[in-house]
């Protein structure tokens, strides 16, 4: 009895110093955890900046052994202090434990035996009476809580665009002033009956009839309608359309597009960029689409007509086929993510509501390639190419009329139509023509030729009637349209992904390093021009009234003849 | 004599409402028995994240209770194309093949390259170095097979009855499996 | 970024020339070296038999804590139980198979008909409350290690004053009402992610949530077990079993010389005294009041209903696709908001905004209905306290809460029969200990 106080007071100098120790160690842990926000392991800043500069400078040793050293010390730090943390939880219960032991253990040796308490016994009905009160103010708590939190406003379905105003009539204008979709009237890329210059340079000013620069970035090529151009251009966050004057460069007017889509795809390479497709029209309305899968409808005068949204493509460069319109409807190859996933369709968007008129599923991954219309046997068919099936469909109810087994990987080409044929060709595959008039699987049958001569990746084919021209990495390839025999080929010496266009004789192909060549291939490769333009292009040309239209990375150019 | 007679009819009388009270309480607790065992299951259900959903936002890393999460790569060999450029292993623009840091994604290390034989290397993920980050998931979801993914591992799982990474992941990717299978394994579609 | 994909393409041409049906972006290798492929390794889910091993020690734990509770009568042994509950439930087992947990599991399986309760998370709900029926909170004594870890660190108990204790009590019942809403609409498990002590059973987890727990830890120290008297949603239920439980704890083990040795005695606010006598104010006063909370209590049960349905609303935030139409619309609305990893997901994977608003708004009106039936589940909960405390219980001896009891065993060492029984010194022949009544 007599060691007592002692075994107390040793007991609580034995707590106070686990609680030092606690409070220490709690610290240390604390600390540690901070400064480990700083140099976090999976986002670490000083590593991105030391990546950077070697990608600035690649064979630079030293930034290689630095990174190599930094990324070695960040991994040692942080395995060091994810076990320095959990030793630190383990000394940090120890020590809650011997606090609690010797006090719990100092308590019961200083309990005596129970004694009453001094305090009379409380009044009752006083209590009971506090009690109720406590209670009412609980209860009135969750009345006043119920008053204090505000209804949020209820999910409604954001306005997306104005009341779609009924069907516009058609704004009339020659033909020749009409460049409608990517690659122009049917997606031929021809042009006849206008006379273009073949030599021209925006340096000196030659032929050049004026030349604006386009607000936001884009790969999508000019379309036109009489006197108005429209082209698109966007970034991660804005998607425009624009319109200008065919005349004079004048812009007339931009919109932005809100489709409905508040996602951006996450992998949409620079060299896709956000606005790829061109935009289409039907000399009713222009109708514009991006990488996001939104899709819009603006009148000639520049009023939003509607707008919607087809989910965000899952596309592992950039979705980058182009709208078209036949018959007031918006026709979109949307092909997308792996194969057999189920997710690429072709749509059919009513052109004055943006409504799904249909859609049918495609036995496709992601593609970047454009569909054309043609017509066979008095019946209309579009004709997309995918990876493996060629596929034609019935425009008016999206039915599948009949495919060709013929593609693969990855396919970016569109088809071009001429002599009742549909040519098509991309790389790793086959160049072929094909014959539109059967239905089911044409594979075996309906194939007129096909062979694997200078198979283009990106560039699409372009065909005379008798001549059927290939690009490949800068490679110009030209067969017989009748039987796929070679004809010559030609090194350009300079990479394309724009796709040629032909007006009278002369063919038009964009180059990516800046140089638009100017060439006929009647006779052989025969250069006319090869005509600087002073930037990165990759948008095709357009023609209309006997102006060429060029994009580049940065301007509109208008070249025509009678230029002063 | 009478207020003890009295009291004692009190007390008896509550006994008889409290007896009556308890036995509506088994009886509640017997139904609630009855029909929830009539749904009930045998095997108990544990975490596990749906690799198709996943976006590898990079939440599994930090959003797991546990210091070390309990999601980690996992690699279905027989998806691998084997690659000499493996988008997981491999920095977008990596400035060589081999196995400097400066070209691996990995920021742990945690992927192991081998040479097999031309052109293929085999990667193997290391788990006690991987930290679920994702990063390799990402690169080989979007440029490759797909055949690097995340999954709960369940020797390191607490199994949480609300598990604070499915709170977090933005693709509602988790759900919970029955532990008798409790993986879900991407495996190689059939070629056509 | 171009590399790869031209790299890529170049690849996919090299290798497959022949492979034609396009599956993979790149076909696995036959391997000419006959090299194996490695197995993909999948180490299994804890066995199922370890359920069994949960739940038996868990009944094994109840026998044994009613038994010392009751029979034994002995504080020292529960100590025992509760810290062989608290290592194995709470650190060997990381606090996750749980019966305060259970509740949402129960819940959700009763209104979700997509998931299904396994058969031991059923035990592990039911059992402590058919034990509450018959003999008390024996769960809160020996077997929960959330109590165990409270009860542990409980040094210097202050008193909590009566009408706070009061007020607070009501607190879980709040807890068990929101919970069971969030669990039965699917929405979250909210017992679990605020759950104080999870991540001290763990030694490791969110800040936040190590945080509360050593704070609560710390007041732990100084009032009697917080979280079981005040938040605890099984607890709730638990009392509301022990109300009417067959046998309950006894302070003394034979009579009750009203001594008040015990009146202090328990940390947790839950012995009563004797009301022997008349209280001051007259009966008639008394029984009117009565009356008039026994009429007000529909009055307070439409009222809080009508409470909830206001509250629903904002609760519903709590169900993810709540939340994510939630971000959607906001995103919507301004465009200059950053995307949240959510919604980017919900545009690449599904983008139907239509059918997300749809799906949202039904679960809102769901919380909607709920919310009436938790407010008015909440008015029932005020009124009925609110005439307890209006009702008299004529009681000669110190008895045990019935309701809040926690069937700790504190008290039975004050008691001088309890003493005399066990040969302990009591009683000790000083002038305090008159009683000064």
């Amino acid at each position: 009895m007599k060691g007592r106080p002692q075994w107390i007071r040793s007991l609580r100098l034995t707590a106070g110093a686990a609680i030092i120790f606690c409070v220490i160690v709690g610290a240390f842990l604390v600390l540690d955890n901070f400064r480990g926000r700083t140099t976090r392991l999976v986002d670490a800043e000083a590593l991105a900046v030391l990546r950077q500069s070697l990608l600035d400078s690649p064979k630079d040793e030293a930034v290689k052994e630095s990174i190599r050293q930094l990324d070695h010390e960040l991994r040692v730090d942080y395995f060091a202090r994810q076990r320095r943390t959990r030793q630190g939880a383990w000394l940090l219960l120890a020590g809650a434990v011997v606090i609690i032991a010797s006090l719990s253990l100092a308590a019961g040796l200083g309990a005596s035996t129970p004694l009453p308490p001094a305090h009379a016994l409380p009044d009752v009905a006083r209590r009971a009476s506090q009690s109720r009160w406590a209670v009412a103010a609980v209860g009135a708590m969750l009345l006043g809580a119920a008053f204090g939190v505000a209804r949020r406003p209820d999910l409604t379905i954001p306005a997306l665009a104005v009341t779609p105003p009924g069907d516009a009539p058609v704004v009339e204008v020659p033909v020749e002033l009409r460049w409608p979709r990517f690659r122009g009237p049917g997606g031929l890329a021809i042009a006849t009956g206008q006379s273009t210059p073949i030599r021209f340079d925006p340096g000196t000013g030659e032929k050049l009839a004026w030349r604006v620069e386009i607000p936001l970035t884009g790969q999508s090529s000019p379309i036109v309608w009489g006197n108005q151009i429209f082209v698109t251009g966007a970034n991660s966050s804005t998607r425009q359309l624009y319109s200008y004057s065919l005349e004079d460069g004048k812009l007339l007017w931009q919109a932005n597009v809100i489709g409905g889509a508040r996602a951006m795809p996450e992998n949409v390479l620079a060299d896709t960029g956000y606005a790829a497709p061109t935009p289409a029209t039907d000399g009713k309305r222009v109708v514009a689409m991006f990488a996001n899968g939104d899709i819009a409808a603006f009148s000639f005068q520049g009023a939003p007509l509607w707008a919607t949204n087809l989910g965000v493509p899952v596309n592992i460069y950039g979705h980058a086929a182009s709208p078209i319109l036949w018959d007031d409807l918006v026709i979109v190859q949307f092909d997308q993510g792996m194969d057999g996933d189920g997710s690429s369709f072709l749509y059919a968007l009513d052109a004055g509501s943006g409504k799904v008129r249909w859609k049918t599923p495609r036995e496709a991954p992601n593609t970047w390639s454009t569909p054309i219309i043609i017509e066979s046997g008095g019946a209309p068919q579009i004709v997309s190419t995918g990876s493996p099936w060629i596929v034609a469909n019935n425009p008016t109810d999206g039915a599948e009329i009949w495919k060709v087994n013929l593609f693969y990987g990855e396919v970016v080409t569109a088809p071009v139509f001429a002599n009742d044929l549909v040519y098509v060709a991309s790389a790793f595959a086959y160049a072929a023509a094909i014959r539109p008039d059967g239905e089911g699987d044409l594979t075996e049958s309906h194939i007129l030729w096909k062979n694997d001569l200078g198979l283009p990746d990106i560039v699409s084919p372009l065909c005379d009637g008798e001549r059927l021209l290939l690009c490949m990495a800068g490679m110009l390839t030209c067969l017989n349209a009748a039987d796929g025999e070679l004809l010559w080929e030609h090194d350009l010496e300079g990479d394309a992904w724009a796709s040629p266009t032909m007006v009278g004789d002369a063919i038009y192909l964009p180059l990516k390093d800046g140089d638009l060549v100017v060439f006929t291939m009647k006779d052989g490769y025969e250069e006319l021009a090869r005509n600087p333009m002073g930037e990165a292009l990759n948008a095709s040309i357009a023609v209309a009234g006997g102006n060429i239209l060029v994009r580049g990375s940065d301007h509109l150019f208008c070249f025509r003849e009678e230029a002063p | 004599m009478s207020d003890d007679r009295k009291a004692d009819e009190k007390a008896s009388r509550r006994e008889f409402l409290k007896g009556g009270l308890r036995n509506l309480g088994l009886l509640a607790a017997g139904s609630l028995a009855g029909f929830a065992y009539g749904r009930s299951r045998n095997d108990g259900l544990v975490w596990q994240l749906d690799p198709r959903k996943c976006i590898q936002c990079g939440n599994c890393a930090t959003a797991c209770v546990l210091e070390e999460s309990a999601v980690k790569c996992v690699h279905s060999y027989s998806m691998c194309g084997y690659c000499a450029l493996c988008t997981g292993y491999f920095e977008p623009q990596p400035n060589a093949l081999n196995t400097g840091a400066e070209n691996q994604l990995c920021p742990t290390g945690a992927i192991e390259r081998h040479f097999v034989e031309e052109p293929y290397f085999e990667y193997t993920i290391d788990e006690e170095l991987c930290v679920g980050c994702g990063k390799c998931v990402k690169g080989c979801t979007m440029f490759g097979n797909g055949s690097l993914y995340l999954q709960v591992r369940h020797d390191r799982c607490v199994n949480c009855n609300e598990c604070s990474i499915a709170v977090q992941c933005p693709a509602e990717a988790f759900s919970r499996v029955p532990a008798s299978d409790p993986y879900l394994l991407k495996t190689r579609e059939k070629p056509a | 970024m171009k590399v790869w994909g031209r790299r890529c393409a170049g690849l996919a041409m090299g290798l497959t020339a022949a492979w034609v049906a396009a599956v993979e972006r790149f076909p696995p290798p036959d391997f000419e070296s006959g090299h194996q492929l490695p197995l993909t390794s999948t180490p299994g889910a804890r066995a199922d038999w370890w359920q069994i091993v949960d739940l038996g020690l868990l009944a094994i734990g109840l026998a044994v804590a009613t038994w010392l509770v009751h029979k034994r009568r002995s504080r020292k042994a529960v100590i025992v139980l509760m810290l062989g509950s608290l290592l194995y439930f709470g650190f060997y087992r990381a606090g996750c198979i749980c019966a305060i947990g259970s509740i949402q599991n129960v819940a959700l399986g009763l209104w979700q008909p997509g998931y299904v309760v396994p058969w031991t998370v059923l035990g592990f709900f039911l059992l402590p409350l058919i034990v509450a029926l018959f003999w008390g909170r024996s769960f809160c004594a020996g077997v929960c290690p959330h109590g165990a870890l409270q009860d542990a660190v409980l040094i210097k108990p202050l008193k909590v004053p009566h009408w706070l204790e009061s007020g607070l009590r009501l607190l879980p019942w709040i807890y068990l009402g929101a919970a069971i809403l969030l669990a039965a609409t699917g929405s979250a498990f909210v017992i679990c992610r605020y759950d104080p002590f999870v991540g001290i059973f763990r030694l490791s987890g969110g800040r936040i949530m190590i945080a509360v727990g050593v704070a609560l830890l710390v007041l732990s120290m100084f009032v009697g077990r917080p979280y079981c008297r005040f938040l605890c949603p099984l607890g709730a239920l638990l009392s509301l079993c022990s109300r009417f439980s067959k046998w309950f704890v006894r302070i003394t083990p034979s009579e009750c010389s009203k001594c008040r040795l015990c009146e202090d005695s328990c940390p947790f606010g839950a012995i009563h005294q004797p009301l022997p006598e008349r209280p001051a104010e007259s009966r008639r006063q008394a029984r009117r009041r009565l009356g008039w909370l026994v009429l007000a209590l529909p009055a307070l049960v439409v009222l809080l209903g009508w409470a909830g349905s206001r509250i629903a609303d904002p609760l519903s935030m709590y169900h993810p696709r709540v939340q994510l139409a939630e971000q959607v619309r906001m995103q919507a609305e301004d465009e200059s908001l950053t995307l949240t990893d959510a919604v980017d997901a919900f545009y690449v994977q599904d983008g139907q905004v239509d059918r997300l608003y749809q799906e949202a708004t039904a679960i809102r009106d769901g919380f909607e209905k709920g919310g009436w039936w938790l407010g008015g589940f909440l008015g029932l909960v005020i009124g009925l306290a609110l005439v307890q405390h209006a009702m008299r219980h004529w009681r000669e001896d110190y008895e045990a809460d019935r309701a809040h009891c926690l069937a700790c065993a504190r008290c039975f060492d004050t008691c001088p029969y309890e003493r005399q029984r066990r040969g302990l010194p009591c009683n000790p022949a000083s002038p305090e200990t008159e009683v000064t009544a």
